[in-house]
């Protein structure tokens, strides 16, 4: 069919495109390491400075990984949500589990006035995030249970976020100075604090919620027909709803606990690939969004290196830059349709 | 009919549908589809049309009573064995951008697809099979967004069809079509019931209902009352269903006419057929009564025809006035 090949060249482009970035993602930064040491390390040759070695093993290439696991994670768990509740503008962000997030990040950051350097209280800060985004997840599907209406979960999850927005601004206020700077930091994002063996702990968290929500793609399929229609062809509407809570929560809030909430991906990115393949079937949409997710992360990652300067900007205002005109267009542009 | 027991697709048992026990919608409800049987669901608005279809497509929980799919209670099948035996088609405003006609009609392949959704070659002749017999071949890679809205319904049927169901439950089908594309839909529906399949659908369309319909529910006061659309014609219930305060149901030309108090009656003499049956509704509709004897008649109107042109003649009394069109008489006998 014209279509799937149309979509097998798509997919070819958007791969290249990662490949490229990848690597410029790697070239990017304060230290210049020529372009050919950096093929011939990626190649597997061993003729490069140790120097060199270290900062590429130990910050670029773990950092590039991150990018990939964040874009990808943050990205499918938008994609699921906006099917799920067919609302263009679901997102882990408004849901409120990058909120949650925050609020487990900031009781340990700016409640306990620990320590805040050192692998012991990364994770830490790690683990209370998680547990923050688990918490309204499961209180989300609570209430998923109890009431039918998708559109009144989603606005629970946006009244959530807020409510858990407003007593983060409480503990900011009576934070230390120092606590307060360093959950400001943590919450701007950044895909740099990531390596070794908490970089295996996140893939390890990742790539099986990306694997489980590939089990989703079906039902949500029929889903974007109406949740009775897909109850109608024998999806059990309750078991999926669990299931794409569970691996959104997974998903978002492994990513927020390491990395920070990184705003507007989520939400942007199935957009960005819709309109690139114009296509809602999942499964040609699903991977795609995949890759653009990548795409798009790393886009903002080298951006926020600023090439040829020595600061690095927050990932975090990046991602909102590129992905609130998405959202603004996608408000613009929605005639009748809803997804 | 005890020994055609097997040919029951559906059945309901003292089925009673409510939301406040005190006025049910619908009570101790029974009633049957067989196989190969096009039923049509009609009452007025809030009368529990959807609820009684929703419940039968195991959409909402049983209020009371109890229906049988196939001979086996309803809500013993789990769901993906029910997606194999009823399909369920809304009235299709769930739209989404993006999406292919042959995209959504291989969605009503899931019940026999894999956990990815995957399309044997079975599946791919199935549905394109699905597509043709609702006449949508020239549509098979269209998107949703760019279909009118009877091809959209056409484009939801096929994808019932391709979930292969013995019955099939329609909310509405033909609801804000105009009247070729709901006799499109009606004609899809005929055919699928030579198929052999069951079809039981709601609607607010005589025409749909008195040329394709086999059996009729009639919601009415909570009750059901069922027959050939023709039997219950007989039984004048849908003077009784649809009377209101001047409004009449005309049982013979299956419409509805305005009863007007003052009741002149006229003679109508000459004109063919055609010019005869448009001036009896001209003069209906200005309130009056046509009459069969002269000596009866208040008046007179007689159809000239000379070629193609026509003339209209009015005598009453000394009243001897001509008029050139069904418009001039009408102003004329609304001010008389």
């Amino acid at each position: 069919m014209n279509g799937s090949r149309r979509y097998v060249i798509q997919m070819i482009l958007l791969i290249i495109l990662l490949a490229g970035l990848i690597i410029l993602d790697i070239v990017a930064g304060t230290v210049k390491i020529p372009f050919r040491d950096i093929l011939s390390f990626l190649a597997g040759g061993t003729d490069i400075s140790s120097q060199h070695a270290v900062i590429l093993n130990s910050f670029r290439i773990p950092r590039m990984l991150t990018a990939l696991l964040a874009g990808s994670a943050l990205s499918v768990s938008g994609l699921q949500m906006q099917t799920l509740f067919r609302n263009p503008l679901a997102g882990p962000y408004v849901l409120g589990i990058s909120s949650g997030a925050s609020l487990g990040a900031a009781l340990v950051l700016l409640g306990t006035g620990a320590v805040t350097t050192g692998i012991l209280a990364n994770w830490g800060i790690a683990a209370a995030a998680w547990a923050g985004a688990a918490m309204v997840m499961f209180l989300l599907l609570i209430v998923s249970m109890r009431i039918r209406s998708i559109m009144t979960i989603l606005i629970l999850g946006i009244m959530f976020s807020s409510g858990l927005s407003a007593i983060i601004s409480i503990m900011q206020y009576f934070g230390s100075a120092v606590a307060l700077k360093s959950f400001v930091i943590w919450s701007l994002g950044s895909l740099g604090d990531v390596s070794g063996s908490s970089l295996s702990v996140l893939a390890l968290t990742v790539i099986p919620g990306l694997i489980l929500s590939l089990v989703s793609v079906k039902g949500l399929n029929a889903m974007m027909l109406g949740e009775e229609y897909a109850g109608s062809l024998g999806v059990n509407i309750k078991s999926m709803r669990i299931l794409v809570f569970f691996t959104t929560s997974i998903l978002a809030g492994s990513i927020t606990a390491f990395c920070g909430p990184i705003g507007f991906v989520g939400i942007a990115v199935p957009h960005i690939s819709r309109f690139f393949i114009r296509r809602s079937d999942l499964r040609y949409l699903f991977p795609a969004t995949i890759i653009m997710g990548m795409v798009v992360m790393l886009i903002s990652d080298i951006v926020s290196q600023m090439p040829g300067s020595d600061r690095i900007l927050p990932v975090n205002a990046i991602t909102s830059l590129i992905g609130i005109p998405v959202v603004i267009w996608v408000i613009l542009s929605k005639r009748k349709a809803f997804i | 009919m005890e020994q055609e027991g097997n040919r029951e697709i559906l059945s309901v048992r003292n089925l009673s549908l409510y939301y406040n026990p005190e006025k049910p919608l619908v009570a101790e409800m029974n009633g049957v589809i067989e196989k190969g049987e096009m039923v049509a669901l009609v009452g007025r608005n809030g009368s529990g049309k959807s609820t009684l279809l929703r419940t039968l497509a195991s959409i909402q929980p049983i209020h009371k009573g109890q229906v049988f799919l196939e001979h086996f209670p309803l809500e013993s099948y789990s769901p993906a064995r029910l997606s194999r035996l009823l399909s369920f088609v809304g009235t299709g405003r769930t739209i989404t951008e993006n999406i292919s006609v042959y995209e959504m009609v291989s969605i009503g392949r899931h019940p026999y697809t894999n956990w990815w959704g995957k399309l044997g070659d079975k599946d791919k002749d199935i549905i394109q099979q699905a597509v043709r017999f609702v006449g949508m071949e020239n549509h098979m890679h269209s998107r949703l967004e760019n279909l009118s809205d009877g091809e959209r319904q056409r484009a939801m049927i096929a994808a019932a069809l391709a979930q292969d169901t013995n019955l099939v439950v329609l909310d509405e089908p033909t609801a804000f079509l105009d009247v070729p594309n709901k006799l499109e839909i009606a004609e899809v529906l005929h055919r699928l019931k030579n198929d052999g399949r069951s079809i039981l659908f709601s609607t607010h369309d005589f025409e749909t209902v008195f040329n394709y319909a086999d059996k009729l529910w009639v919601i009415h006061e909570n009750r059901v009352i069922q027959g050939a659309p023709e039997d219950l014609g007989i039984q004048q219930v849908f003077r009784e269903l649809f009377s209101m305060k001047n409004i009449l149901f005309d049982e013979i030309n299956l419409r509805f006419k305005r009863q007007t108090e003052w009741i002149n009656p006229v003679y109508v003499r000459d004109g063919d057929e055609i010019s005869r049956q448009w001036t009896i509704r001209a003069l209906e509709r200005c309130g009056y009564r046509v009459t069969d004897k002269e000596n009866d008649a208040w008046a007179t109107l007689i159809i000239h025809k000379e070629g193609e042109k026509l003339r209209w003649q009015i005598y009453s009394g000394d009243t001897n006035i001509q008029f050139h069109s069904l418009y001039e008489l009408a102003s004329f006998l609304t001010k008389a």
